[in-house]
């Protein structure tokens, strides 16, 4: 979802720049409470994992295709705040490096996918997680849960941008339908690889998970003293 | 699993996401530029074309990997709450 130049006029392209700049200020702050010497390299892993994921674009039906956006993903395993981080260095190689998303709407796309995205995604992991059993085993339906919402809501803020300050004129109700249409089959593709890989870290090494460390805490180590026979 | 080990593995999965990705990725446009076309504002788009390419594209997963790592190493606070 990748916004390029010149899609949204110079006005609404400096508001989105000015939330990226306070949503960053804010995640950087916040991200000091996730970070520590164990969790930090965690963290760059997500962010590379995510740079690579998104070069995957899986057909999602005739003539067009999605990719992994990674929001939830981050913040399912990194935390949110740290998650704001991660997307916004992808999106800033990505865009600086890459060609990919346009420099001037490097501000809408850090407020889409890096906020958004992130933000929606990590409520609505909670929101699962607050319904579903305190197990390990269900952190990673929950995220991909909130992958799921995640996408097809960025799409519908992209759609308000646009129809408030897109640079071609749109009618705003088939504009929806269709974001909102592909984007709710690419939530899918979303959550597939976001519960297959939260799954992974969670069978690997749950305590690097920042997700799981709700259903970690207060584990009884149960201690067993074996009976000799005979 | 050890941290290294985990770090390793999800390092080597990245660069072959990257590969699997250069081979395989579909090369149709994403839901967001397909709209676009569809509804007739796509040539508003003064974007250069995407970079691709191997050289490109493990070029800036080298570079995410040290620009995220290199900030959240330094944002972090010292010492952990356990041990690996």
């Amino acid at each position: 979802m990748h916004v390029p130049d010149g899609f949204l006029d110079a006005p609404t392209s400096l508001a989105t720049g000015a939330v990226a700049v306070a949503g960053v200020a804010i995640a950087l702050r916040g991200a000091r409470r996730e970070l520590d010497d164990r969790t930090a390299p965690m963290a760059g892993l997500v962010a590379t994992f995510v740079f690579a994921g998104q070069m995957m674009n899986f057909p999602v039906g005739a003539g067009t295709s999605g990719h992994l956006l990674g929001g939830a993903l981050a913040a399912v395993l990194a935390g949110p705040f740290t998650a704001v981080l991660c997307i916004s260095v992808v999106l800033l190689v990505q865009a600086l490096v890459m060609a990919d998303g346009g420099i001037t709407a490097l501000g809408t796309n850090v407020t889409l996918m890096a906020l958004v995205a992130v933000v929606v995604g990590w409520l609505a992991f909670r929101a699962a997680q607050a319904v579903l059993p305190r197990r390990t085993s269900m952190v990673a339906p929950a995220a991909a849960f909130g992958a799921f919402v995640s996408v097809p809501t960025a799409a519908l803020v992209f759609s308000g941008l646009f129809i408030v300050g897109g640079t071609a004129p749109v009618d705003a109700g088939t504009l929806l339908a269709a974001m909102l249409g592909w984007h709710t089959v690419i939530g899918l593709g979303e959550a597939a690889i976001t519960g297959l890989v939260v799954g992974s870290v969670v069978g690997a090494r749950p305590d690097l998970c920042h997700g799981a460390r709700r259903t970690l805490r207060g584990r009884t180590l149960e201690v067993r003293t074996p009976q000799v026979a005979g | 699993m050890s941290r290294r080990a985990f770090l390793v593995v999800g390092l080597v999965a990245a660069v072959l996401l990257t590969g699997a990705a250069l081979l395989w990725a579909s090369a149709h446009p994403d839901g967001l530029e397909f709209v676009s076309r569809e509804h007739g504002f796509a040539d508003r788009s003064s974007s250069p074309a995407r970079r691709g390419g191997a050289a490109w594209s493990l070029g800036g997963l080298f570079l995410v990997a040290l620009v995220a790592g290199g900030l959240f190493w330094g944002l972090r606070r010292r010492g952990s709450r356990d041990e690996a």
